[in-house]
């Protein structure tokens, strides 16, 4: 648990610096998403790392966290309280944006990735 | 009366009670979403928010003392951000090889989502600030709310809007997509994770791995296109 979550908090210290540093606008723990994507590439080439860092602690933190993740957005949404009074306001507006606008993007891009995929279908497993 | 006066200030006033009641809430949200056999319309999230917004309200307890409380929790939403590498790292040999429908669906669809907001705010006449806080509505909070900052909207506006979002997105992405008749799991996949980040990335690995891996490539990949898109779009509307 501690060496996963200090390999997994160190990618996105480096994002953040990464991201505070090249005012690119990338959000920091997108960065740390690909360097932790090409950890796990080295620690499984390469058999010298150190044994804490090939430890399988790492990817159940990593489980463990994506399994939780929809925890996360609680407290988040919760804030809702606090901005009762501008929703209200614009109530149908808001929900507009919230319900009608999502539907819309989940057809338009499975539609637009079904269709590209026939274009271009996958290479047959086992071609990589 | 007055002890037990006493204790709420007490227990109110820490991080403790909002923590333990976060966890505790959501944990039942979360067995009785298990017990409709993972129904959409029980969506944890959505039943967590209300009943602790409720109690909040009925407490008359401020928004800053619960969140100073739940941040522990909070916190956490980047470190997982970062986790989605692993899935995607177990995944990577079928990412590879949809690559260009990954890349044209997440240009189209991030395209088509902040496209929507702004044609809808037209219609709707919406306030400039609930229209700047709505453009990054579809990238997961943590990386919504630092677009919206830098783009001069509410970040705690933007973080409803996220979350709201994303509850929508996963109670009706699975009756949406079967209307649809997509039954390919990495498009039905892309399309929620794209649309509704983390609530729906979390939905759709309740359905399959490889849905939800799809989702989560798309999530991640959809955070960075957001980030690139929102303060063009914000330019182009703000003037």
């Amino acid at each position: 648990m501690v060496v996963g979550l200090a390999v997994v908090l160190l990618c996105q210290l480096v994002g953040e610096i990464f991201a505070y540093l090249t005012h690119l606008p990338i959000p920091a723990a997108v960065v740390g998403l690909v360097l932790l994507f090409g950890f796990f590439l080295v620690r499984d080439r390469w058999e010298w790392l150190p044994f804490s860092l090939r430890s399988e602690e790492i990817d159940k933190t990593c489980e463990t966290l994506v399994q939780q993740m929809a925890l996360l957005f609680v407290p988040a949404g919760v804030g809702i309280v606090q901005r009762l009074g501008i929703l209200q306001a614009n109530v149908l507006g808001v929900l507009a944006i919230i319900v009608v606008t999502t539907a819309i993007s989940i057809t338009v891009t499975a539609f637009t990735f079904r269709l590209v995929s026939r274009w271009f279908p996958a290479p047959a497993e086992g071609q990589e | 009366m007055t002890t037990m006066d006493g204790l709420w200030t007490h227990l109110s006033g820490g991080a403790l009670f909002w923590l333990t009641l976060t966890l505790v809430v959501y944990t039942v949200a979360d067995r009785l979403s298990l017990l409709v056999q993972r129904n959409p319309l029980a969506n944890p999230v959505l039943h967590s928010v209300w009943v602790i917004g409720t109690i909040l309200v009925l407490s008359d307890t401020p928004y800053q003392t619960y969140f100073d409380g739940a941040y522990f929790i909070h916190f956490l939403l980047g470190p997982a951000t970062v986790a989605l590498a692993l899935p995607l790292y177990e995944n990577r040999r079928v990412v590879l090889r949809s690559l260009v429908p990954i890349v044209v669906a997440l240009i189209v669809g991030s395209v088509t989502t902040i496209g929507s907001v702004i044609i809808c705010a037209v219609l709707f006449d919406l306030p400039a600030m609930i229209t700047i806080s709505s453009l990054p509505k579809s990238a997961t909070s943590g990386v919504a709310m630092g677009i919206s900052q830098s783009v001069g909207g509410d970040a705690s506006l933007t973080a409803i809007i996220v979350v709201a979002t994303g509850i929508a997105g996963a109670v009706m992405a699975t009756p949406l997509l079967n209307l649809l008749r997509i039954t390919d799991r990495r498009a039905r996949g892309f399309a929620v994770g794209l649309a509704a980040h983390g609530v729906g990335t979390a939905r759709a690995f309740q359905v399959h791995p490889l849905t939800g891996t799809f989702a989560g490539v798309a999530m991640s990949l959809n955070g960075l296109m957001t980030a690139i898109l929102v303060p063009l779009a914000a330019s182009l509307i703000g003037g």
